[in-house]
């Protein structure tokens, strides 16, 4: 880019965008957080707004097994006659639960691995590189097998093998961005009035890192739905009676073609919850890095 | 160069290291005894004690991670439970299947995703690229397991256009018998030219290719459109298309070369992914391929099973990035130096 | 050769530059000064038709021997750029395909232009030796060669298909002392030799005060001064002009 001499390409000057000036950009970061933003508030209302709340449970309905959508049940009912609307909207909190917990686990995780390499560099960079590479190469999928065959298979489980595969990629991250930021010279300045180490990763590198840290942690979000989802159709997350989405299409699949309703909508909502996700992750890193998003 | 390779290939080296210590650590955390797994539910303690002896479980923890270790470089990759033949030989037998699926998929995702992405970079911020990003992220964002059901659905269950499960029309056998060369029915069929069964084949394989190439199809148009539009930024863009260089060969040609890194080192990724997004597909369209025989192992619970098949992706993994490693410093000189 | 009336870059409705008129005559030394933000490179990319690219828009008139310039097609463009008019850019390096052997973007260049097999490579051979450069430099990498050189082989490029015009943005800004005075002398030697008209920009009044015939300074987006380079250079009547000499380095100045 021709950023020295400044007056060459883009004489409009992008920097940090406050929230519209990005939604003008990416018109689906609005699509993706609205999206979103629905979501996540059915799945914290979902005891009030369901209409069969007790369905997310261990309740059977025999007289109700496998009813078609109607005006009663809009997705229609599954093999033990639970409404599939309440399943899939309780849906959204083992999901969204699950995700947040694999966010926060690997971002921690990742930060803290990364950042140590990033800025110690050396031996210790190196053996912390490697033995990131080797998590990074184990698929998740058979990461939770393993875990789920030590422990017992549950959705926090599950959630525990893919921070396991996840951490990783924020390390990579982290790392990456505290090896510039030394090179960079950013925390010269610290180190010259004689701010502690820790006081200079603190205060210096961990907020420039931050910001790709939280468009990754974005796109993330819908690879750990999918994740979460694979492993829970498989039976290795949440057991039954848990409405978790992956195991409802899994329960509805022998069904499929007598009951198309039971497998397509809680696939339907793993679809969407990533592409809502997606779109903001999408769009964010539009809005941040202009160079990405210019014409 | 040459020092660069070395370095890359020391670092792989490590890493698969890792990867053995890995599943070895795991192998010993997973509760019950191999030893009685093996010998069976009616075996007495002197049989259990042998079967003990026999794989080593009486040795110290670091002996039994040296023969560990050895036993894989030797190719003893341990004994399957639900098949009782050696793993490796499970592996070599069901990963070709598999790798038709994926290696088809993977051509179908670069054949259409980075034209596509192209296309994107060229009507970056008019409403192509949208569309087209909008087609990239639905892509990224199936389930693999609900696409998978809903194509069989959709495709076998109410047009009836294409087939919903296994590799061919069996009852072609009778009529055009098929000869086995390497024991995959679609290639077989193509060496011999049996076209009957070939063109059954072929059809059986259009849904799980499809299923499998949606993700790496998506991440390629992405990728592709980043790359080439940062790159259309460059001044050495701008140089050429002030010799006078048409708009096809600016995009496609001189910005699309230095982008071809991403892209490269992405395959590698998605490949790894889709041999594991390959476990899905081939349960549901009963594909005998590596996911099939991995579902099969995790229903069993069959440690050295699951163990086998997580060692091979993740050697795949690493054997990938080295080779994309290598690819990256053939097409820019810059990694290199 | 050159004529621009009026001319207007502008993204979204700003002006980014406004060149009410500028005249560059065959075997004539323009110069164009101002510092960054003038709109002095948003200029040299209207003139090559490139600034669409960029997302700006262009109006007002650019006639190349009475031909009009700004209503050509894409297609018309390309039988323009290269061929009649060439440009230079600041970054020698970064304006080469970091992927690309020097010697296969020449090659395509020329090929591109109709140029025969049997041809180029006399071709590049001579058009390296104007700018004082071996052949070996078509067997590297842009990230294998200094930036002097790489400015020389771009300049041996762009003159290689005989343009009539050459713009120059920035060609020297990039470079260190003794290599400015080595990629003047072959811009110089081009003139000389062919005829070639230039547009030398920079932010640098001794290196335009070096070569230019006149002198055109911009803020801005605006001229604020033009004329004989030895009347704007001696004797500036703007403000802004005297304030740019007044940054010259007096070595640079006694070189008029």
């Amino acid at each position: 880019m021709s950023a020295a001499s400044g007056d060459t390409l883009d004489p409009v000057r992008r920097s940090r965008l406050p929230w519209a000036a990005a939604a003008r950009r990416s018109p689906l970061l609005t699509v993706g957080a609205v999206l979103g933003l629905v979501i996540v508030v059915m799945g914290l209302l979902a005891p009030w707004i369901t209409p069969h709340p007790q369905d997310a449970g261990f309740a059977t309905h025999p007289a109700d097994i496998l009813l078609g959508p109607s005006r009663s049940h809009l997705l229609g009912t599954d093999s033990v006659g639970r409404d599939i609307l309440t399943r899939v909207v309780y849906g959204a909190r083992v999901s969204l639960g699950i995700t947040a917990f694999v966010l926060v686990v690997s971002a921690v995780v990742g930060l803290a691995v990364g950042l140590t390499a990033g800025f110690v560099g050396g031996v210790v960079d190196s053996i912390l590189m490697r033995i990131t590479d080797v998590f990074l190469a184990f698929p998740a999928l058979l990461l939770a097998v393993a875990l789920t065959s030590v422990l017992s298979p549950s959705a926090l489980h599950a959630a525990m093998a893919i921070a396991a595969t996840w951490w990783p990629w924020y390390a990579r991250l982290a790392r990456a961005q505290a090896a510039a930021i030394r090179h960079q010279g950013y925390s010269d300045a610290a180190r010259v009035i004689g701010a502690s180490r820790t006081r200079q990763v603190l205060r210096h590198v961990l907020p420039n890192a931050a910001t790709p840290v939280f468009v990754q942690m974005s796109l993330d979000a819908a690879g750990i739905i999918l994740t979460a989802a694979t492993l829970s159709y498989l039976g290795l997350g949440a057991q039954d009676p848990t409405p978790e989405w992956g195991l409802m299409v899994s329960q509805g699949q022998s069904l499929a073609t007598t009951a198309w309703w039971v497998v397509t909508f809680p696939g339907l909502a793993v679809l969407l919850t990533a592409v809502a996700c997606n779109f903001i992750g999408d769009g964010l890193q539009t809005a941040l890095d202009p160079k990405r998003g210019r014409r | 160069m040459a020092r660069y390779l070395l370095s890359r290939a020391l670092q792989a080296l490590a890493v698969v290291f890792g990867v053995i210590a890995l599943t070895f650590v795991i192998a010993r955390l997973i509760p019950g005894d191999p030893a009685v797994a093996y010998a069976g539910p009616k075996a007495t303690p002197a049989e259990i004690q042998a079967a003990r002896v026999r794989f080593g479980l009486d040795q110290p923890a670091w002996r039994q991670f040296l023969d560990y270790v050895g036993g894989i470089l030797r190719g003893d990759w341990g004994t399957s439970l639900h098949t009782k033949s050696p793993v490796l030989d499970d592996l070599l037998r069901v990963v070709p299947t598999t790798l038709v699926l994926v290696v088809c998929a993977l051509v179908v995702a670069v054949g259409v995703g980075v034209p596509l992405g192209v296309f994107a970079a060229r009507s970056s911020g008019r409403l192509g690229d949208l569309l087209a990003k909008i087609f990239s992220i639905l892509a990224v964002s199936m389930p693999v397991f609900w696409m998978a059901i809903l194509l069989q659905l959709v495709f076998f269950s109410h047009l009836g256009w294409l087939p919903a499960a296994g590799q061919y029309n069996q009852s072609l056998d009778s009529t055009s018998p098929l000869f086995t060369v390497v024991h995959i029915p679609v290639v077989d069929a193509l060496l011999t030219g049996n076209w009957p069964v070939f063109l059954s084949a072929a059809q059986h394989m259009v849904l799980p290719v499809i299923t499998i190439a949606a993700f790496p199809l998506g991440a390629c148009a992405m990728v592709t459109r980043a790359a080439i539009l940062d790159n259309l930024g460059e001044e050495h863009i701008r140089m050429v298309r002030a010799l006078g260089f048409r708009e096809r060969s600016v995009l496609g040609r001189f910005a699309m070369r230095p982008s071809l890194n991403p892209i490269l080192a992405l395959v590698a990724l998605v490949f790894a992914y889709s041999l594991t997004n390959s476990f899905i597909v081939e349960s549901v369209f009963d594909w005998p391929g590596l996911g099939s025989y991995a579902i099969d192992s995790i229903q069993s619970l069959d440690i050295p099973s699951i163990l086998g098949v997580t060692l091979f992706v993740a050697l795949v993994y690493v054997f990938l990035n080295l080779a994309v490693d290598i690819a990256q410093a053939l097409i820019d000189p810059r990694v290199r130096s | 050769m050159i004529r621009v009336r009026d001319l207007r870059v502008s993204y979204g409705g700003r002006v980014v530059a406004h060149v009410p008129e500028l005249d560059l005559p065959a075997r004539t030394v323009v110069g164009i000064a101002g510092e960054s933000g003038s709109g002095k490179s948003q200029t040299a990319l209207a003139l090559m038709g490139l600034s669409e690219y960029a997302g700006a828009r262009v109006t007002g008139s650019i006639a190349l021997d009475g031909e009009e310039l700004t209503t050509k097609s894409p297609s018309e463009w390309r039988r323009i750029r290269g061929r009649r008019m060439g440009m230079i850019m600041q970054s020698p390096r970064a304006a080469l395909n970091p992927t690309m052997r020097l010697g296969a973007v020449f090659s395509r260049t020329l090929k591109l232009h109709g140029v025969g097999g049997g041809e180029r490579a006399s071709r590049m051979r001579s058009a390296l030796d104007e700018v004082v450069l071996s052949p070996d430099i078509l067997q590297r990498y842009p990230h294998q060669v200094s930036g002097g050189q790489a400015q020389r082989f771009a300049i041996a490029l762009v003159s290689a298909l005989r343009p009539d015009v050459i713009i120059a943005d920035e060609p020297t800004s990039a470079l260190d002392v003794t290599v400015q005075a080595e990629v003047i002398e072959v811009l110089r030697g081009l003139r000389d030799k062919h005829g070639t008209a230039l547009l030398f920009i920079s932010h640098d009044l001794a290196v335009i005060s070096e070569l230019a015939d006149s002198v055109t300074v911009m803020r801005q987006g605006e001229v604020v001064e033009s004329g004989p380079a030895g009347e704007v250079l001696r004797a500036p009547r703007e403000p802004y002009t005297q304030a740019l000499l007044a940054a010259v380095p007096v070595i640079g100045r006694s070189a008029s």
